[in-house]
């Protein structure tokens, strides 16, 4: 009679070499087997994958984990619930290619989990092949036989694969000295967890940066040549302009929940956008929570100017600007990097290049001579549409000024015969113009009660209604 | 003054009627009714506001046109509407580029709000980045106190 011992590595044996390609997870979801099968189409070692653990996260680590993960049940299967669903691998164009799996929870003599066994589809289906290359870019979700929780994780995974792609910091292009400073910052703040504070004109990528930083921190393993980041989370953006308080406070709120319920591993990073325009009121409320910050999310934000210029002027809270402000990125508009522009436009046409069919060679020298004229007041993002709108306009294979919108050629013409007469104002009209629309204001933020709206405008209520009269905002009305 | 754009990107046409009543003068509304026709209203209008209804059967097109938006439109500002069993999606619906997530229709109010600040936020943002030319006058009148 054979030993147990015998007849258990015949087991393995036979499981390593069926062509059907399994793999087996622990209860602390480890990966305990993989058999030849799997490891051909994961492209990897098992000693690679032995002894990983699978996560039900999105994010990206170094491969090997980004791998483990990819292979992870949907949770419910840790609750000893069977499930179907989908593993998935990245292809070497940095899509994902799918197989659908069986999980099957395995309890053991006392009920207690002890492991998972996960069997994977033999071969690639028409379907799973349909949605799984795909890149995030337009077709439906095959939502069979997936749950929407599970393809909610699977578009996350792909998104932020995608986004840390596009956010790479080389793609920071710029060959002047303060866009090599950015990009040292950059690398700067990825390895410091310090509040980082991103100051430019609208338009210059000023959450690019921050995306990029964020990217950065995801795949520290490639620039520092480290290992085992855990780093592997969302960027929430909050928008400070855009946001009434009310809604400021509840997004900040639902971000720390969320971070919560991560256990905070894996902390979040949040960036709050324009935040030079947070209300006054926000302003000690984020000093607080700065203060406190209990669960270390990474914190950035954006700005046109400095805070601490803008705490001297009295018109930003002195200690949030001074919390905010531990590392200052500045961004300078492109007026000033004149150098840069070559780069930027040729690197977004390749980019357009890399979208479909239209391939052209770059921009013929009077088109680059307009470019690098033009002061570009919309930065970064205006030449950025500007080379859209001209690649679609152009007919050979580079864009030539012909191509380029009219206020371009304007501009350059305005250069070389500079304006003689200098723009007149109607004194008396602007102020009526200026004091019309302060009574209207104030009269709105009092709903009409004239007493509330002199109030408001530190004149008297008599004073209010003879300026109503005379500008005729009192018609129909009595004092 | 400060006129804002709200694109409203919806199969049925709920979201744009209640939006219609409560939305100020000063707010133009669209009505779209496939993302195709939104990308038209938005190359002539790149510094729209965009309200955009997230149904699950189209999530993934939907996510890519917001990282489109993201990354082409970067001047407009995008709020996404909803069903209330969809808040799981939130998380995702803000990293891909969208300045709010309302998971319930009875929150047409808050749309109203982020569009009226839109306007007022509207003529610096034109002046500081589109390169078109804000008079004077604009720039003042944008500075005064209470909002527009």
């Amino acid at each position: 009679m054979r030993s147990a011992r015998t007849t258990a590595s015949e087991l393995l044996r036979l499981l390593a070499e069926i062509s059907t390609p399994i793999y087996w997870l622990d209860e602390q979801r480890r990966i305990v087997f993989i058999n030849r099968a799997a490891c051909a189409w994961l492209g990897v070692s098992a000693e690679e994958l032995i002894g990983r653990q699978c996560r039900y996260q999105s994010g990206d680590a170094d491969p090997i984990s980004a791998l483990a993960d990819s292979l992870c049940p949907p949770p419910e299967v840790f609750h000893g619930h069977r499930a179907s669903g989908c593993v998935s691998k990245p292809t070497a164009e940095g899509h994902l290619e799918r197989r659908h799996a069986d999980f099957i929870p395995l309890p053991g003599e006392d009920d207690h989990w002890v492991g998972t066994l996960a069997i994977l589809q033999a071969t690639n289906s028409a379907t799973d092949r349909d949605s799984s290359a795909a890149p995030l870019s337009g077709d439906t979700v095959d939502s069979a036989p997936s749950s929407e929780s599970r393809i909610l994780h699977e578009l996350l995974q792909r998104f932020r694969r995608e986004s840390t792609q596009w956010h790479h910091l080389d793609r920071l292009v710029g060959r002047s000295a303060a866009m090599a400073r950015v990009r040292e910052q950059i690398k700067l703040a990825a390895v410091n967890n310090c509040t980082v504070l991103i100051v430019g004109p609208p338009g210059i990528g000023r959450q690019h940066v921050a995306r990029t930083i964020h990217a950065v921190v995801n795949y520290r393993g490639d620039i520092a040549r480290t290992e085992g980041t855990l780093n592997q989370t969302g960027l929430s953006v909050i928008s400070c302009s855009a946001l009434p308080p009310d809604l400021l406070r509840s997004t900040i709120g639902s971000v720390i929940e969320r971070n919560k319920m991560s256990n905070g591993l894996t902390p979040a990073t949040l960036l709050l956008a324009d935040v030079d325009r947070l209300a006054a009121e926000m302003q000690p409320e984020i000093v607080r929570w700065l203060d406190s910050n209990p669960q270390n999310l990474r914190t950035m934000s954006t700005a046109r100017e400095p805070l601490e210029v803008l705490a001297e002027r009295g018109s930003f809270h002195a200690d949030l600007a001074q919390r905010l402000s531990t590392l200052v990125i500045e961004l300078p508009p492109l007026v000033k990097r004149r150098e840069d522009i070559p780069l930027l436009a040729q690197s977004f046409m390749e980019d357009l290049n890399a979208q479909g069919e239209k391939q052209l060679r770059g921009f013929a020298t009077d088109a680059m001579d307009r470019l690098c004229l033009y002061d570009w007041p919309g930065q970064i993002d205006e030449l950025a549409a500007i080379v859209r709108q001209a690649f679609a306009q152009a007919e050979t294979f580079e864009i030539t000024s012909a191509d380029l919108p009219k206020k371009l050629h304007l501009a350059a013409e305005a250069a070389r015969h500079p304006r003689s007469t200098p723009e007149t104002i109607d004194l008396e009209k602007f102020l009526t113009q200026v004091e019309t629309e302060l009574i209207q204001r104030a009269l709105r933020q009092s709903k009409g009660n004239k007493s509330h709206a002199a109030r408001l405008l530190g004149i008297t209520r008599p004073r209010l209604y003879r300026r109503m009269v005379q500008l005729g905002l009192a018609a129909g009305e009595e004092q | 003054m400060n006129d804002v754009q709200l694109i409203i990107g919806e199969s049925t046409g709920d979201w744009a009627a209640e939006l219609e009543r409560r939305l100020p003068p000063s707010v133009s509304l669209v009505e779209t009714r496939s993302l195709e026709e939104m990308w038209e209203r938005l190359h002539s209008s790149p510094a729209a506001a965009i309200a955009l209804e997230f149904i699950l059967q189209r999530a993934e097109q939907l996510l890519a046109a917001l990282v489109r938006i993201d990354r082409e439109f970067p001047q407009a500002m995008v709020i996404v509407l909803a069903g209330c069993k969809l808040t799981s999606w939130e998380e995702i619906v803000r990293e891909s580029g969208a300045v709010h997530f309302i998971a319930s229709p009875r929150k047409v109010e808050e749309v109203v709000e982020l569009v009226r600040r839109r306007s007022i936020f509207s003529v610096d943002d034109r002046l500081a980045s589109s390169g078109e030319s804000v008079s004077l006058e604009d720039q003042m009148l944008a500075s005064l106190p209470w909002g527009s």
